[in-house]
């Protein structure tokens, strides 16, 4: 580990393995997180981020390995488990509750998510979060009425109306224009500065130098660098994974 | 949640004064002397709505379309028939027996779909469909049972105070239909109701916001199959003959399934609206001689309603709720004072209402909210929106092939048992 943080971590992987079929989407993942930290997830496509993302909340079942969420094992909960315990995620592709309004979409996280705190009214919890993702002003709308980015600022929402501890950003700032951008690097940075540790996966480095002052880097399902952003950019690893040839 | 969210006082106040005036109501009946035919077609409209809003809790809610009705219905009706006829119990303790019956049924039916097996949604009510049809077949074999002869249930004995057998069906028949729909009421407005409509759009979302997935459907099926069993045990008093055609055939099924997509199966009151408007309109084309009819208008109710109404008569009612009302309210006193019966006269101002509902906002342009409800998407791939419009169009081919008994859905061979 080249992070400098010497607590223990809030949450810790050890050998976590994932196939389909004969292909190893994780392969061997250690992976530490620490209080308050965020963390930038990156590699190239296809390289597990988001099977990372679906085992460690509990939607894929892992085949090998360890994780500690606060010192307790959940690689064998129920998702909603894991979110009682406190983890939480965004979709790549949003998916909000199509029939629910967005603020019904929030207030049904704010009902359920962690066991600690409970909210003392799901209503005013509701409303805070959608005024801190900037969605108050469509909060009576349906889902497929507003904007693609506005769908993903619900995911934003959603997931924190659920009071997590640990946050997965699934390219939640993918396909955003500048403006959007700026708007959600800085949203990322608050919810930060909230006392969640965050694990931002993203494809624009600049975003994740802005944001991370420690990366890990993913090629086929095995970490190839991790550490500071700069350092890990410069490893030859990384390098030819991003420029396409991972096979040397 | 707090008890006052759930139930504001003057909710409340409208629920206590609505069931008391009904309560009332065979006392004036005696008084009066306004038909007793009223009281009968009135406990059809609460057996109906009590069936409704239990599939409705269920399918409506959770987003699992179930065809499975007659399971629990049929359960409940054996088992009072059984517990009466055989052992010569009293009425009353065999409807709690019956509940524990049709829960029994739900809960191994809910492990065996929701455990074993994860199903997707048309699977799902499928499966709901061969459980209804095997203890059909079951109860029709196993001479313990039935045995395929049918049983006639004699006169149960039932507390004096319920008064003659209409009467007591009425009383009965009520308290089910009250129990039925408050239960459907606290579960929208609850915690729990939010879960159960985060299961129906997105069921793997759900979990993974903290929502206690098995737990819930178990919970809800759970409840769905004891009402339905209750109010079918007491429905075994009404038909009086019973048979596993009676019990375990399709007809229950289609017809809460009808009714609740009619009426709207977002809200509570969705299943009840249905179930008030069939009934009337089964009932009254019987009544005029047009029993055969009654199909056609059924089916063209379901296409209006599923083409123009996606989330029900009660998401539009929601929306603008006067001016349907004041369409009912005109067109009721109106045939009413010129001399028509109560039936009719609802009948004709229920007519109005759904022209009022329906036709005016199809001139102004498209509202969102018009389709809230009915159409959740729910098909993201895992099949755990359960496929609520295949469900409708499901329905239509199903309603389509059944030979639907005009007077009383429920109990088709009524006249021959009788
Ligand atoms: N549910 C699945 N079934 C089969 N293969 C999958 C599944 N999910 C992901 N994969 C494969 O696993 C690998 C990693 O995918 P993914 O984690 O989505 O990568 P990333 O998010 O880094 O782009 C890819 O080769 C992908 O095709
Ligand atoms: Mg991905």
């Amino acid at each position: 580990m080249s992070t400098t943080q010497t607590s223990t971590a809030l949450l810790s992987c050890h050998g976590l393995v994932k196939t389909f079929g004969g292909l190893h989407a994780v392969d061997g993942v250690d992976f530490d997180l620490y209080e308050g930290e965020i963390r930038g997830l990156v590699g190239p496509n296809g390289s597990g981020k988001s099977t990372m993302i679906n085992v460690l909340s509990g939607h894929l079942t892992l085949d090998d390995g360890q994780i500690r969420l606060d010192g307790v094992a959940t690689e064998r909960l129920q998702p909603h488990r894991i979110a009682e315990l406190g983890m939480a995620r965004t979709y790549q592709i949003p998916r909000p509750f199509g029939t629910l309004t967005v603020r019904e979409n929030v207030e049904v996280a704010a009902h359920f998510g962690a066991s600690e705190p409970q909210p003392d009214d799901v209503h005013d919890e509701a409303q805070r979060w959608l005024e801190f993702v900037g969605l108050a002003g469509v909060a009576d709308e349906l889902p497929d009425t507003i904007t693609l980015h506005q769908r993903k600022l619900l995911e934003l929402g959603r997931a924190l109306a659920t009071r997590p501890r640990v946050l997965f950003l699934d390219e939640v700032l993918a396909g955003l224009n500048p403006r959007e951008l700026a708007h959600g690097i800085d949203l990322v940075r608050r919810i930060g500065s909230l006392g969640v540790s965050i694990v931002v996966v993203e494809h624009l480095m600049r975003v994740i130098l802005d944001l991370c002052e420690h990366l890990t880097v993913l090629n086929f399902g095995k970490v190839i660098a991790q550490g500071e952003p700069e350092a890990c950019l410069r490893e030859d690893a990384v390098v030819k994974a991003y420029l396409g040839d991972a096979h040397a | 949640m707090n008890l006052r969210r759930i139930f504001p006082p003057r909710v409340v106040a409208v629920w206590l004064v609505i069931y008391v005036a009904l309560l009332l109501l065979p006392t004036v009946q005696g008084i009066t002397g306004f038909p007793l035919y009223n009281l009968i077609f009135l406990y059809l409209v609460f057996f109906w709505i009590t069936q409704a809003t239990s599939w409705n809790i269920l399918s409506g809610y959770s987003g699992y379309f179930s065809f499975g009705q007659a399971a629990f219905y049929g359960g409940g009706m054996y088992t009072t028939t059984i517990l009466g006829s055989r052992y010569d119990w009293d009425l009353l303790p065999t409807l709690p027996v019956a509940a524990l019956v049709g829960a029994g049924i739900a809960f191994l039916t809910g492990l065996l779909v929701f455990r074993l097996r994860k199903l997707s949604g048309e699977i799902f009510a499928l499966f709901t469909l061969a459980v209804a049809l095997g203890i059909g077949a079951l109860v029709q074999n196993w001479r313990v049972l039935d045995g395929g002869r049918g049983i006639v249930l004699g006169q149960l004995d039932y507390p004096d105070l319920l008064g003659d057998t209409t009467e007591m069906l009425y009383y009965l028949g009520l308290t089910l239909a009250v129990i039925a729909l408050l239960a459907a009421y606290v579960v929208q407005r609850s915690r729990f109701g939010a879960g159960l409509f985060a299961i129906r759009d997105d069921e793997k979302v759900a979990e993974a916001i903290g929502v206690p997935t098995f737990r819930y459907k178990m919970l809800i099926f759970t409840v769905s199959g004891a009402l339905a069993a209750a109010s079918g045990g007491l429905h075994a008093v009404q038909v009086g003959f019973i048979s596993t055609d009676v019990g375990f055939g399709l007809r229950v099924a289609v017809f809460v399934i009808l009714m609740s997509v009619v009426g709207g199966r977002r809200h509570w009151f969705g299943p009840l609206l249905g179930a008030v408007l069939i009934q009337t309109v089964t009932d009254r084309m019987a009544g005029a001689g047009y029993a055969e009819a009654n199909q056609i208008v059924l089916a063209a109710v379901l296409i209006a309603a599923t083409l123009f109404l996606r989330g029900g008569i009660s998401a539009r009612l929601v929306e603008r709720p006067l001016p349907p009302v004041l369409g009912f309210v005109l067109g009721f006193v109106g045939t009413f004072v010129a001399g028509y019966p109560a039936i009719t006269a609802a009948a004709w101002g229920m007519a109005v209402g759904l022209v009022v509902l329906f036709v005016p906002d199809r001139f102004l342009p498209q509202r969102r909210s018009w389709t809230r409800g009915g159409s959740a998407p729910g098909g993201d791939g895992d099949g755990s929106g359960a496929g609520t419009d295949d469900g409708i169009e499901d329905g239509h081919r199903i309603e389509g092939d059944e030979v639907i008994e005009p007077s009383d859905p429920a109990s088709p061979t009524k006249e021959t048992g009788r």
